[in-house]
């Protein structure tokens, strides 16, 4: 794949607490209207706002913008 | 065609399920790019390609989810495929290739005679039919060919209106034929040396036949009939014509600049912007638009220049000449000939004789001298 050449590693990208690019493993866990749950590695990332809007997601890529962005949670995943 | 409409964009709307989130994942994880994802109260949607239709369906049995399929660009004209594209070329194409052409050529403004005649010389010189703008000689070349092919006209107007041009022939000035009124009975004598052509008598006796040579003041036409030994003074009235030569010496510079008139254009000035000396026509508008500015007519004057060499000389000076010589002759002169005699070039000045041969009504009336 493409991309893994340029990026192998996991990043998190927050961009004027608006957008945030997710690159890496990434499964959905729960789409609502003002909250997002998203399993990225080991880890459970949940991020509340007004509202999303997904600009793309596809495999190990996610672009996200976010109106009002009130918490973004990043717990490990403790099996 | 058909791989194009497999890029087409969809939109997918899903109904809120909880399987929902494994369906988009799972979606990824099969290589399909969710563009614009959004959510509503119940539904969740997104954009994708028309190509990943069968994937999504095949997982949506798997995950036991329905959901509607929006075409997002069946409607919109400018789709991003080639045909499209080829189509948006094609439309632009056109106008421009057809625009490159001169369609129609008309002659207006003259007799039926003439813009038969006229149509005919514009045929000859291949201007009669659709024709590309750019292969048309300049208008001073056709303007010289018309002119030297029609010697009774004086100047031909064109007008090139977007892909038509209009032929305007101007006659020359017919001069009246004097009106000769006086009725002194006489004879008629020659007044230029020639070779009498043909006569065309109202009254009189020949004394000379055609094809004689006649001398400068020989007695043509006799006005008196002798019958025994009286004679009656009858009077001769008519015209005798002649075959002669005039010759003609011209110096001309060399280069030669003229201008002609070229296309008119519309121009704008604000009001109070200065008055260019090159308008021609202020153009009527409203009144409150003076307020803001003039539009006015502009007649292009294109300068020209000519440098003469042996072709140019038969092709400008001798008709120049020619028209010079008419224009003194009296009506009904014909110029049967033109004979180049010698050219000179010299650094800057083009010297040379050319000979017209003319026709001409030579006969002048000489009152009889009745003695009593």
């Amino acid at each position: 794949m493409s991309k893994r050449l340029l990026q192998v590693m996991p990043l998190i990208e927050i961009e004027n607490f608006r957008q945030i690019r997710i690159r890496g493993d990434l499964l959905l866990e729960t789409i609502a209207d003002h909250h997002m749950v998203f399993l990225h590695e080991d880890y459970r990332i949940k991020i509340e706002a007004d509202s999303f809007h997904v600009r793309l997601l596809r495999d190990e890529l996610l672009a996200l913008d976010m109106k009002n962005l009130k918490k973004i949670e990043l717990t490990r995943i403790e099996e | 065609m058909k791989k194009s409409r497999e890029y087409r964009i969809v939109r997918i709307r899903i109904k809120r399920t909880k399987r929902l989130p494994a369906f988009l994942t799972a979606l990824t994880k099969n290589k399909i790019a969710l563009h614009h994802l959004t959510t509503t109260d119940n539904e969740v949607s997104f954009h994708t390609i028309r190509k990943h239709l069968p994937t999504i369906r095949k997982l949506r049995y798997q995950y036991g989810i329905s959901f509607r399929i929006e075409s997002l660009d069946d409607d919109q004209v400018l789709r991003k495929e080639w045909i499209v594209y080829v189509g948006l070329l094609i439309l632009f194409a056109i106008p421009f290739f057809f625009s490159q052409w001169i369609w129609q050529v008309s002659v207006e403004n003259a007799t039926p005679e003439q813009s038969e005649e006229l149509s005919e010389t514009l045929h000859e010189m291949h201007l009669a039919g659709p024709f590309m703008k750019r292969n048309k000689p300049d208008d001073s070349l056709i303007r010289q060919y018309i002119l030297s092919k029609h010697r009774d006209l004086s100047w031909v107007h064109i007008h090139r209106r977007g892909s038509k041009i209009i032929f305007e022939p101007l006659e020359a000035p017919v001069i009246e034929n004097e009106v000769n009124n006086d009725s002194v009975k006489g004879n008629l004598i020659a007044n230029k040396s020639g070779v009498i052509t043909h006569f065309n008598l109202l009254k009189g006796e020949r004394v000379v036949e055609e094809n004689d040579a006649v001398k400068n003041g020989q007695l043509l036409v006799s006005g008196v009939i002798k019958s025994g030994e009286d004679s009656i003074v009858y009077g001769a009235e008519g015209e005798v014509y002649a075959d002669y030569w005039i010759e003609s010496a011209f110096s001309l510079p060399k280069k030669i600049t003229y201008q002609t008139m070229g296309e008119k254009t519309y121009h704008f000035r604000w009001a109070n912007e200065k008055k260019s000396g090159n308008e021609w026509k202020i153009v009527k508008l409203p009144k409150w638009f003076s307020m803001i500015g003039e539009v006015y007519l502009q007649q292009e004057l294109i300068e020209k220049q000519v440098t003469l060499d042996e072709k140019s000389i038969e092709d400008i000076v001798i008709p120049l000449l020619h028209q010079r010589y008419i224009k003194d002759l009296p009506p009904k002169t014909v110029v049967k000939r033109e004979k180049l005699l010698n050219v000179t070039f010299d650094n800057d000045t083009v010297k040379g004789k050319v000979l017209f041969l003319v026709n001409e009504n030579i006969a002048i009336k000489q009152a009889i001298n009745q003695g009593d």
